[in-house]
């Protein structure tokens, strides 16, 4: 920026003497394939929208995928991020659901019911909290899984509250004006309204302050405890967070379900919820929900041909973990540099005053392309790695 | 080794002020004191790792530990910097006591480290490395939606303190893809983001090649002199660029502790370090002590 003149040089320097300058390889992209990702997003859901209004019976798988993407995310911020993977989140879904069901059963109207439910999620979440964050690791992912083990034996056991195996119906939904949540059409919109919130919420915490502290969390927390860190607070707050999130998937499941039974609570849901965030990609935020779409789209589809569905997606899971580590976010984001460094290398035959530009954008420390790189970067995954390791075709430039 | 037929007369030296002999650097008497251990001892089970180790080390002073492998050196530096609590013992800064507090409270009275093996953030860029790090002792880290503008001012500080020690054109490098070099100047860099005023270096040179070390060494003189540095070191060379005062510590208890170039001469420091070089590739090193 305000010393590019002087630094010039030396970034030359660096250039011939290392051969794997830091930004090279992002410099030279366009605008729109800068924008690819976004654009492919937007795209998403634009589609996504139309399904559900569409009033088909994908509109219900939909509306399914969604709530489980919510809970997803929630799983992936503490875990893609802090490096805590959690096993109990589907006892936060079963908390947010009863909590609604169980209120108005209880007399009160269906807002007060989602007020109340939130303010019991947000409860137990600090509560649980407080035993959760006390390890990590390993003993983490035991300790919330005891935890959703133990929501999943009392809402199965504590008849009197929850009715048991029969599970407990929702009695009316809430209403604003002509909109009322009993309308399956107000219900999809809702659902997707408050997922875009919540995706925003997230990507945006990802990228605070504390979203980056998260990431140093995983990355080392000794390190970090160093530097004047109280990483104990920072999973807390983390678990916090991620417990509400579910917990608000929960009320937008039994206003769409109409029904909660033990079996939302169960461990395999547990296991869902992980699947879904690996399955997509660890640490994106949006991955886990493509993950859910799959995982929701088995469970959907796959089980009316096939009985032991569960198997099959088994067989799925393992074969993704093997083969693509950054899940299905991964194999998008490779997709994407590949497309790109092919058109890099197109526009770079082109000869006409190639070498120039290239040289130029390679110096400017701060130029925007370099921090696409950055963020890329971010998202931590092998991908970054490679870009920088990715052989250079030899240009006119470089001689 | 025959230590304890040693100890009577290597001893005496270190013995407290009242006694006599050196116990702090004698310039900065006087002057207030930064860390003051007293009696630390730090078992694991049956090692006595830190042996009842009482030193006072007086606030701007440049200190080295020196000592063969497995003295205690790192041992004690966690103990200093609160990953370790001692089994007996008080650790005060600035005349408070703070044996019992974790590491975090500490950098936050003033403490900072580095580690003798690397520890950074290898899956963040340096950038996410050094604004963690400058982050560190302000309220913004617990900041849940982007606050552009303090956001900001780190990243600015971050990449000043990377300009500031030939670190600018690597910013946007993850940490694991840097040199070893870069990694050892990253990680002082780290320590020196807190702004401490008390700076725990455990081996900032070890496995940095000469020029590398000279680099390390130029840096560390340009600090604050205000600023109280305790530097672990085997390389004799690095530590006298760096440091005026100097202890040794072997088998976990503290032989001694004087000018650097008076312990230098000091029978048993010598002995220690020809069994070193004995053992290792000592030559340099033996070179460099009785130099
Ligand atoms: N966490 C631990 N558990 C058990 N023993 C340990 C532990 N840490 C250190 N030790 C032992 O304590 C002794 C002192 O170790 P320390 O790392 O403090 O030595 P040092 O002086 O730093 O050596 P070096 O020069 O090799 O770094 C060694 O014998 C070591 O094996
Ligand atoms: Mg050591």
């Amino acid at each position: 920026m305000d010393d590019l003149g002087t630094t010039t040089p030396t970034t030359l320097d660096t250039l011939s003497a290392e051969g794997t300058p830091a930004r090279w390889w992002v410099a030279p992209l366009t605008l729109g394939e800068r924008m690819a990702g976004p654009i492919l997003g937007a795209a998403c859901l634009v589609v996504i929208g139309i399904i559900l209004t569409s009033g088909s019976y994908l509109s219900t798988i939909f509306e399914d995928i969604l709530i489980f993407a919510i809970a997803a995310m929630g799983v992936d911020f503490l875990g893609g991020f802090g490096g805590l993977i959690t096993l109990g989140q589907a006892g936060f879904v079963g908390v947010g659901a009863y909590g609604v069901a169980i209120a108005e059963v209880h007399g009160y109207g269906p807002w007060a019911a989602t007020g109340i439910s939130l303010a019991a999620v947000l409860g137990l979440a600090v509560v649980t909290g407080v035993v959760a964050v006390r390890v990590s690791g390993i003993t983490f992912v035991i300790v919330t899984l005891a935890l959703g083990q133990i929501f999943w034996g009392l809402g199965y056991q504590w008849t009197s509250l929850t009715s048991g195996d029969n599970g407990i119906t929702l009695l009316s939904s809430p209403s604003i004006g002509p909109w009322s949540l009993s309308s399956t059409m107000t219900v999809w919109v809702t659902t997707f309204v408050v997922f875009l919130a919540i995706l925003a919420v997230l990507l945006l915490m990802v990228h605070s302050p504390f979203g980056l502290s998260l990431r140093g969390l995983k990355s080392n927390e000794r390190r970090l405890r160093a530097l004047g860190y109280r990483t104990g607070l920072q999973r807390y707050i983390g678990y916090v967070i991620a417990s509400f999130v579910a917990g608000i998937a929960g009320v937008l499941y039994i206003f769409s379900n109409h029904l909660i039974s033990p079996a939302t609570l169960t461990f395999s849901q547990d296991g869902f919820l992980v699947v879904m965030v690996i399955l997509g990609g660890l640490g994106t935020i949006w991955g886990p929900c493509l993950g859910a779409l799959v995982v929701v789209m088995f469970e959907q589809e796959i089980s009316t041909y096939l009985a032991r569905w569960e198997t099959l997606m088994g067989v799925v899971f393992i074969a993704a973990v093997i083969f693509t580590p950054g899940g299905i976010a991964g194999l998008l984001r490779r997709g994407r540099l590949a497309l790109t460094r092919l058109a890099t290398a197109r526009r770079r035959a082109k000869p006409a005053g190639g070498p120039a530009p290239a040289v130029a954008s390679a110096t400017a420390p701060n130029s925007s392309a370099g921090d696409a790189l950055d963020a890329a970067r971010t998202r931590g995954d092998g991908d970054a790695a490679r870009v920088t390791a990715a052989p250079r075709a030899p240009s006119e430039g470089d001689r | 080794m025959s230590g304890a037929g040693v100890r009577p007369d290597a001893a005496a030296p270190t013995s407290r002020p009242s006694a006599g002999g050196p116990a702090s650097p004698p310039t900065l008497e006087g002057r207030e004191v930064a860390l003051e251990l007293d009696a630390i001892t730090c078992r694991f089970e049956e090692l006595t790792a830190v042996d009842s180790v009482t030193l006072t080390i007086p606030a701007g002073s440049r200190f080295g530990i020196i000592g063969p492998n497995g003295a205690g050196k790192t041992t004690l530096f966690n103990v200093l910097s609160g990953e370790l609590r001692p089994a007996s013992g008080t650790v005060k800064l600035f005349g408070r006591d703070v044996t019992r507090m974790s590491a975090p409270e500490r950098v936050r009275l003033g403490m900072g480290r580095t580690f003798q093996v690397v520890r950074l953030f290898s899956d963040l860029t340096v950038r996410e490395n050094l604004t963690l790090a400058v982050m560190g002792l302000s309220r913004s880290k617990l900041q849940l939606l982007r606050p552009w503008r303090t956001y900001r001012v780190h990243q600015a500080l971050a990449e000043e303190l990377a300009s500031s020690f030939g670190l600018r054109d690597r910013l946007g490098r993850t940490a694991g893809e840097l040199s070893h070099g870069e990694l050892r100047e990253l990680e002082v860099l780290l320590a020196l983001a807190v702004e401490p005023k008390v700076l725990l270096l455990d081996e900032p040179a070890a496995g940095l090649s000469p020029a590398e070390r000279v680099d390390i060494q130029a840096l560390l003189r340009r600090l604050d002199p205000g600023l109280t540095i305790i530097m672990i070191e085997h390389d004799m060379q690095v530590l006298r660029g760096v440091v005026d005062w100097v202890a040794v510590l072997d088998h976990g208890e503290l032989v001694t502790q004087g000018p650097t170039a008076e312990v230098q001469r000091h029978e048993r420091v010598r002995e220690l370090y020809l069994g070193r070089a004995a053992a290792h590739d000592g030559a340099e090193h033996l070179g460099s002590t009785t130099s």
